[in-house]
């Protein structure tokens, strides 16, 4: 005798997705204008994390930030801190620095009309100096950018009026400040230009279920990607995997973070995919409506107990290649949308409800720029 | 012993059961599911479960015979 077959119909997770079925216009996508309202409203007043703090080990160290369309000089300073100014001349606009490096006499000379600045961004010495009006010349320096090192990483945001990083980051700081960021070492990196706008990128990144047709090969062995737990935690969201032959054999009292691969969107374009001993960080940066820079990195924590620095690092070398797989085959199927990303054949998309962080990504957006609803 | 039912009308032939457990599962020549097998033991409960969460179309059931 044979029980009556039960199909399995949608998970627990999956019915308790926290927002309906929303459509998208595809202007959203393809509007020059905008784009330009985004970049204005949304990245010139957001706090990104852009280096690991690692990459400026001592003082008088410095390295520049180059995305949206701007240039951030970043330093360390002799007291151990950092900081950060626009990588802009006063005197004519000409470019200041380029690349990283380690500066001992503390001074950056303009290489056009040979303006100083010192490592905090203020002008030190200007030739002929007798010749410029004194007045304008008197506290002159390249703009300061806001700047913190939290987590491991060095933080910007171009606003003066941005909350502090900590009120901005809101659960997703106190989330990711469980997992001792400061202790993790960044061991890999990689970078990859996308021919899509930037929130196509975001798009492809803050849903579980492309996994079985996408990475039916990769991350579908990996992650119950239909368990799946969304939270949203506006503007920011995240969401909880249960990770095979792992989440099962964790305590049930122990703490998501130490069970689960947890997902958090840093909104608006960085996603921090934390395993409990090491997780992949990666960064959207919107090149032009149609092109997005992708900088993605593997950040790893001590060894986990009863694993030999060896075998650790072993172990992270094959999860990179891993994860470089995994963004491999997402960016073939973002660089395929490319191809088609003028088609007057698709006018709208249409989100489920496993998709609720995108749509609660796209409200955010729009409500950021002044639109009501997402077009 | 679990007696596995796939529904052929829903089967879309993404493969996913063929790759979580390629002992009971197959794709046929004409594109959709083919089971190599309909019964499986309890020892390879956890496989065909796999097998049947990773189907997007949830076209594979299963049922323990008592």
């Amino acid at each position: 005798m044979t029980q009556t077959p039960q199909k399995t119909g949608l998970t627990a997770a999956e019915r308790q997705y926290p927002l309906p079925p929303s459509r998208l216009d595809v202007s959203v996508y393809r509007d020059p204008d905008r784009y330009r309202a985004e970049i204005e409203a949304i990245f010139h007043r957001s706090w990104f994390p852009v280096h690991p703090s690692s990459d400026l080990p001592t003082a008088r160290d410095f390295l520049t930030w180059d995305q949206l369309g701007q240039s951030v000089v970043i330093t360390r300073l002799d007291d151990g801190s950092v900081a950060a100014w626009h990588n802009v001349c006063q005197h004519r606009g000409a470019r200041l620095v380029d690349g990283s490096g380690h500066c001992g006499r503390a001074r950056f000379t303009c290489p056009w009309h040979g303006f100083v600045y010192d490592l905090e961004g203020a002008v030190s010495s200007v030739p002929l100096r007798e010749s410029f009006d004194e007045d304008a010349l008197r506290g002159l320096r390249s703009p300061a950018v806001r700047v913190r090192e939290w987590g491991g990483w060095i933080w910007l945001t171009l606003s003066g009026a941005a909350p502090p990083l900590e009120d901005y980051l809101g659960e997703i700081g106190r989330q990711l400040a469980g997992y001792g960021l400061e202790g993790f070492s960044t061991r890999f990196r990689t970078s990859v230009r996308l021919k899509v706008n930037w929130k196509i990128v975001m798009d492809a990144f803050n849903e579980t279920w492309h996994v079985p047709f996408t990475h039916r090969d990769t991350l579908a062995g990996m992650v119950m990607w239909r368990d799946a737990v969304i939270r949203l935690a506006s503007p920011h969201s995240w969401m909880t995997l249960p990770i095979r032959g792992f989440t099962q054999r964790a305590a049930p009292s122990a703490d998501h973070r130490e069970s689960h691969l947890c997902h958090y969107l840093v909104f608006p374009n960085t996603i921090f995919s934390c395993f409990p001993t090491h997780l992949q960080m990666w960064s959207a940066w919107p090149v032009s409506v149609d092109e997005t820079l992708l900088c993605a990195y593997e950040v790893v924590g001590p060894p986990p107990a009863g694993r030999t620095e060896e075998e650790w690092q072993r172990h992270n070398e094959r999860d990179w290649r891993q994860f470089l797989d995994v963004l491999g085959e997402d960016s073939e199927v973002i660089n395929n949308i490319a191809t088609v990303a003028g088609s007057l054949g698709f006018r709208h998309s249409m989100l489920n409800t496993a998709e609720s962080r995108l749509t609660a990504f796209h409200r955010e957006v729009a409500e950021r720029i002044g639109e009501e609803e997402p077009a | 012993m679990i007696t596995i039912k796939v529904d052929r009308e829903r089967c879309q032939g993404y493969g996913n059961c063929a790759i979580a457990f390629a002992a009971a599962f197959d794709v046929g020549e004409d594109g959709l599911v083919a089971l190599k097998r309909d019964l499986v033991g309890e020892d390879e409960a956890g496989a065909l479960r796999r097998a049947a969460y990773d189907c997007p179309a949830e076209a594979i059931a299963f049922a323990r015979n008592s």
